[in-house]
């Protein structure tokens, strides 16, 4: 590594890794600081991408060995931020890193341990549809490849660590303590879908076959827990006719969510045409409020959608499901604003398109950086037009969803352009 | 109500002189009219000293909807407050109103409604309607979840009865339309009762009076045709019988369609 001033990014996802990769490729040492057990974020549990259909894992996997190969790079997983002090130029950074019970130098990833762990619980990458065991990495492209022991569900049988060849599992390992001196802080910790179990009218976690896009994505996906076979949970049957419904806990001014999410109608328009890829014969509806395809190509996918695949797109907002008793189906009420009548639609699959949040968390973390929030709760920047990656800290920069919904060509770019911002200060210009 | 609430050590003392709360009808045709009736209520229970129960949803709706305007426009407060001057009222703002479900669940608290069961039901299936305005805006009555609420079920379960879900059980009653279009309003009632049989319930139980005459009503219209009526009764009743209150004191005589007989079979020998 360089001996030239570190930066320290806060984030592992699609916006965090590519401003890691500008500065480490501009000769700056890099600390990629994630609190998963890999980097890789939201991005890497999507199935495709809009409005290209690129599979998602196809384009980001690359991006993942880049950043876990490069030179200037220090990967620091299933690691939070502890404490920050100090300023621009000169911070004093403590990391925590908490104990993954398995040496990073020595694994390789072979998967023996988890072969033999007789422990599976519900996979937090496959959003709690698929399982994993107690020692587990999330998804095939995990990033770094090394295991991770999840103490809450591990029963200490200990034939994980009998298994594994390299002697890599330590179960006696604890956190450890790391102090940083970096120049410049990069905060790029994504977003959390909104809990839509707070609208209990659309039956979310009452109703078996109601689920979140999220869920949608990892039923699709062929490394997904049901191996890319969309089927409803409640029986396993492959659903004929789908209901997306969007704009829940977005533009909802009763539940704090002012603001639209900016990529729900889009990943809905690709999920929706997902859905069509799959089976073709299958009856596709989206609920909409207003559908914004406002980014490059969105317009034109928008278009696709309606005339190729034959997705029905009705304006309105969802009032209420209901569940039929015996077949599980779901009858979507709602009223039809372009003929103005209320009207009741049976589907055997709700998909709710959820807004996203500031992620869990963000609060602590914005006190112990030292930045500003704006009232919705994301970090605030300096300046609409000409500061948009910079926080009103100096030496502190944003990009991703951490200071407002974006989808991942905006999150790159924010990416790239707060690694500017950052770099500046490492090479002591002013910004 | 004030059996009850005696057995739970709640004392009440009834209102002299109270008027309408001015909910929907004078609502719709003049604001400060609705104002000043519902404010007049609040400011007899200031001029008793006492706080206010309610245990119909439009009138606890609007005592407290008005309270909150009245609480936040100043000017609206001024013009009441001009009105009550005549009979020597004002109101200053620190009466509290409450339905009878917050009572239930914040003052006297399941526990020792529990405790003042003697006499449990044997599992009757019982489907609970809360009534729009009892709940709703939530941010303002603060009662109960407006989307899930919970306390009439929780109190069905502890006298012994079986909460019954039933599909768009946080609908309106129909009741406040039977002004304007009394078919519409019946078919919206209906609609609720064909639901609440799919699942088989013995009973309604209800903590607002307007949805209760409403619900009870409907099953006697021409629509409904010759579908087995299912008693409707307030809270009170089917809690005051559980706790050892008879028939009678209960005013269950009152009842459109009877329950007793329902809930008999269903009693522990």
């Amino acid at each position: 590594m360089s001996d030239k001033k570190a930066a320290l990014v806060i984030g592992g996802g699609v916006a965090g890794m590519q401003a890691a990769l500008d500065i480490a490729n501009q000769g700056f040492p890099v600390y990629l600081v994630e609190r998963t057990p890999s980097i890789g974020g939201r991005m890497a549990m999507l199935d495709k991408t809009f409005p290209t259909l690129d599979c998602s894992a196809c384009i980001l996997t690359p991006k993942l060995s880049e950043v876990a190969h490069h030179q200037n790079i220090t990967l620091l997983t299933y690691s939070e931020v502890g404490s920050v002090s100090g300023k621009s130029g000169d911070f004093k950074v403590r990391i925590n890193r908490k104990a993954r019970y398995v040496r990073e130098d020595r694994c390789s990833g072979c998967g023996d341990c988890a072969a033999v762990c007789p422990v599976e619980v519900p996979n937090e990458f496959d959003q709690g549809i698929g399982f994993r065991k107690a020692i587990y990495v999330g998804f095939p492209q995990s990033t770094p490849n090394v295991y991770t022991v999840d103490k809450e569900s591990c029963i200490d049988c200990d034939r994980c660590v009998k298994a594994c060849e390299r002697d890599a599992i330590d179960m006696d390992m604890e956190d450890e303590m790391l102090d940083l001196n970096v120049g410049a802080i990069i905060v790029a910790t994504g977003f959390e879908l909104f809990d839509i179990t707070q609208y209990p009218r659309l039956g979310y976690g009452t109703y078996r076959n109601v689920i979140h896009a999220m869920e949608f994505e990892r039923l699709i996906n062929a490394a997904g827990p049901t191996g890319g076979h969309l089927v409803r949970l409640s029986d396993g049957k492959s659903p004929k006719s789908i209901g997306f419904i969007q704009c829940v806990g977005a533009r909802d001014v009763q539940k704090g969510v002012p603001y639209c999410s900016r990529v729900c109608c889009m990943y809905s328009i690709k999920n929706a045409v997902m859905a069509l890829e799959h089976d073709p014969e299958a009856e596709v509806w989206v609920y909409y409020a207003d559908i914004r395809a406002f980014g490059k190509g969105f317009e034109e996918f928008y278009e696709m959608a309606k005339k190729r695949f034959g997705v029905r797109f009705v304006r309105g907002r969802v009032a209420e499901i209901m569940e039929g008793r015996t077949t599980g189906n779901l009858v979507v009420k709602f009223e039809d604003t372009e003929s103005s009548k209320v009207r009741l639609v049976e589907h055997d699959l709700v998909v709710i398109s959820p807004g996203i949040l500031p992620p869990e968390g963000m609060d602590t973390l914005a006190t112990k950086v030292g930045i500003n929030q704006s009232e919705d709760g994301y970090i605030a920047i300096q300046h609409t037009f000409f500061g948009p990656t910079a926080t009103r800290t100096p030496g502190v920069f944003v990009c991703g969803c951490a200071d407002g919904p974006k989808d991942i060509p905006d999150s790159v770019t924010a990416g790239s352009a707060a690694a500017m911002k950052a770099t500046i200060v490492l090479s002591g210009g002013s910004t | 109500m004030k059996l009850v609430l005696d057995r739970l050590g709640v004392r009440t003392v009834t209102m002299k002189d109270a008027n309408c709360c001015g909910a929907q009808y004078v609502q719709s045709l003049s604001h400060s009219a609705y104002a000043a009736m519902s404010g007049r209520i609040l400011a007899l229970g200031e001029s008793m000293g006492r706080d206010i129960i309610a245990l119909c949803g439009a009138c606890s709706g609007s005592l407290k909807h008005v309270q909150h305007e009245l609480d936040h426009n100043e000017d609206l407060r001024n013009e009441v407050n001009e009105l009550l001057e005549e009979e020597g009222l004002k109101y200053t703002g620190t009466v509290k109103v409450k339905h009878l479900l917050q009572i239930f669940r914040e003052d006297v608290g399941y526990d020792a409604i529990k405790a003042a069961i003697v006499r449990p039901y044997d599992g009757v299936r019982i489907a609970a309607h809360y009534g729009c305005h009892v709940t709703r805006p939530e941010e303002i009555v603060q009662v109960d979840d407006a989307e899930s609420p919970t306390i009439l079920d929780r109190l069905v379960e502890i006298a012994g009865g079986t909460p019954v879900d039933y599909r768009g059980k946080t609908r309106c009653c129909g009741g406040p339309m039977l002004a304007m279009d009394a078919e519409v309003a019946t078919k919206i009632g209906l609609d609720k009762i064909d639901n609440i049989r799919a699942e088989g319930a013995q009973g309604i139980v209800t903590s607002c009076e307007f949805c209760d005459i409403q619900l009870t009503q409907v099953q006697f219209d021409e629509m409904a045709g010759d579908a087995p009526k299912i008693p409707v009764f307030p809270i009170t009743q089917f809690l005051g019988y559980a706790m050892g209150i008879n028939f009678d004191e209960l005013g269950v005589g009152l009842n459109k369609i009877k329950f007793a007989e329902v809930v008999e079979a269903t009693q522990k020998v």
